[in-house]
């Protein structure tokens, strides 16, 4: 399976789950090809909101940088698993910052699903959405529940056929996630 | 009383939310705007922010949320503090529906009750897409509420509820409306932008598959 790792973690107070997080792809690579991607390690710009990528050169992004090897490999992922600290209550500016570079997987012809609005996605693969949220013990319900809620909001909006939400503390993640790809 | 607002767009002043700044905005002469486009400034800003005790925040829906670099901002904006500070917000989607935009607005009130402010509300509206073609008249009596909105802040008042109902319009579509929408030609604006550039013959391509 490909497994694509959306990695948000922008703060030293994250850092020790890094090492972790690192562990866990090597485990994972023995049966799956997985893209780790460490945003803030990065060079990836902000969307800007021009629309290049649906009008001008489509399903390409404007910016000619790391970006554009997040959209490659979730053009072909089969589990895209997003792992976010929570910052002032919702995932970080990193996460969403890579978020909004998965535009160009979309078209901009809009159908109805569910009856709700969505974009026709522009690649054949459909993939699993995963939410995992660091837990430093000091997460609280609502923030977590608004949280999860985003994500389901985002699978509809992408397709995912199934999507899977969890929080993980640094004893855990390890755990948490390799359970969540092997549940699907 | 010092009034600030935020454009949350990555448009910058080239946005819709500009458009709608300046429609909740025309009768104030104090208004103090900043742009979280100027990434670069944003600590800048921050004394801005922190001089200021009223704020309006305006972002579009960016994959079901606010944009990154709004959420950069927001993240700037909680470190500081914001107590007794009042703030309303605007959520505007690309899809028409506001269903879209109901659980972002909720970490609006959630971030407003974090940092200890007060919550004057949150205006949502979809379809907003649309003001990149369309002249004012287009959005007919919403500019009015928009405007009448700007009064309520102005006097630090709670939104109308009633005006607020009356721009977000029904939450989904009606079975009705699916039915039509189908026989509309919804596709007709994205074909002419994509023609207009000459990319219509790869509007369907798959660059990285
Ligand atoms: C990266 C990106 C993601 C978007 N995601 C959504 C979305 O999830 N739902 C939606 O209704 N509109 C979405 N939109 C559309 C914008 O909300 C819409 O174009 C808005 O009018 C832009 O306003 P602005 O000019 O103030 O930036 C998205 C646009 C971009 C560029």
């Amino acid at each position: 399976m490909n497994i694509t790792i959306i990695n948000g973690i922008q703060d030293t107070k994250h850092n020790k789950y890094q090492k972790t997080l690192e562990e866990t792809v090597t485990a994972l690579n023995k049966d799956h090809q997985v893209d780790m991607f460490t945003i803030d390690d990065m060079n990836v710009a902000y969307c800007c909101g021009c629309f290049s990528c649906w009008v001008k050169t489509p399903g390409i992004c404007i910016y000619k940088d790391d970006g554009v090897d997040i959209v490659r490999s979730i053009a072909k992922t089969d589990y895209l698993l997003i792992v976010s600290p929570v910052v002032a209550g919702f995932i970080s500016s990193s996460t969403k910052k890579a978020m909004d570079r998965f535009l160009p997987t979309l078209l901009p012809y809009i159908k109805i699903y569910d009856g709700e609005s969505h974009h026709v996605p522009r690649y054949d693969k459909r993939s699993n959405l995963g939410l995992v949220l660091l837990d430093e013990g000091d997460l609280d319900d609502e923030a977590v529940k608004i949280n999860f809620d985003i994500i389901d909001r985002l699978a509809k909006n992408f397709h995912a056929p199934k999507v899977f939400k969890a929080c993980a503390l640094l004893e855990n993640i390890k755990e948490v996630i390799t359970n969540e790809i092997c549940s699907c | 009383m010092k009034y600030v607002v935020v454009n949350g767009s990555p448009r910058g002043k080239k946005s819709n939310s500009d458009r709608i700044i300046s429609w909740m905005t025309q009768n104030s002469q104090e208004v103090q705007k900043v742009y979280v486009a100027d990434i670069k400034k944003h600590d800048e800003a921050m004394k801005v922010i922190l001089d200021a005790d009223r704020y309006l925040m305006v972002f579009p829906l960016y994959t079901d949320a606010m944009p990154g670099m709004t959420k950069a901002f927001m993240e700037k904006m909680q470190q500081i503090n914001l107590e007794e500070k009042s703030i309303v917000f605007v959520v505007h989607s690309g899809f028409s529906e506001p269903i879209h935009s109901r659980t972002v607005e909720r970490y609006c009130a959630y971030f407003t009750k974090a940092n200890k402010m007060k919550y004057l509300g949150c205006v949502v509206m979809g379809g907003s897409e649309a003001m990149q073609v369309a002249p004012n008249g287009y959005f007919g009596k919403k500019k009015d509420y928009f405007e009448a909105l700007g009064q309520n802040i102005m006097k630090g008042e709670l939104l109308d509820q009633a005006l607020l109902q009356k721009i977000a319009g029904a939450e989904r579509f009606s079975k009705f409306k699916i039915l039509i929408l189908r026989f509309l030609p919804t596709d007709m604006y994205w074909n002419s932008r994509l023609k207009k550039n000459g990319a219509y013959e790869k509007r369907l391509d798959k660059p990285y598959s």
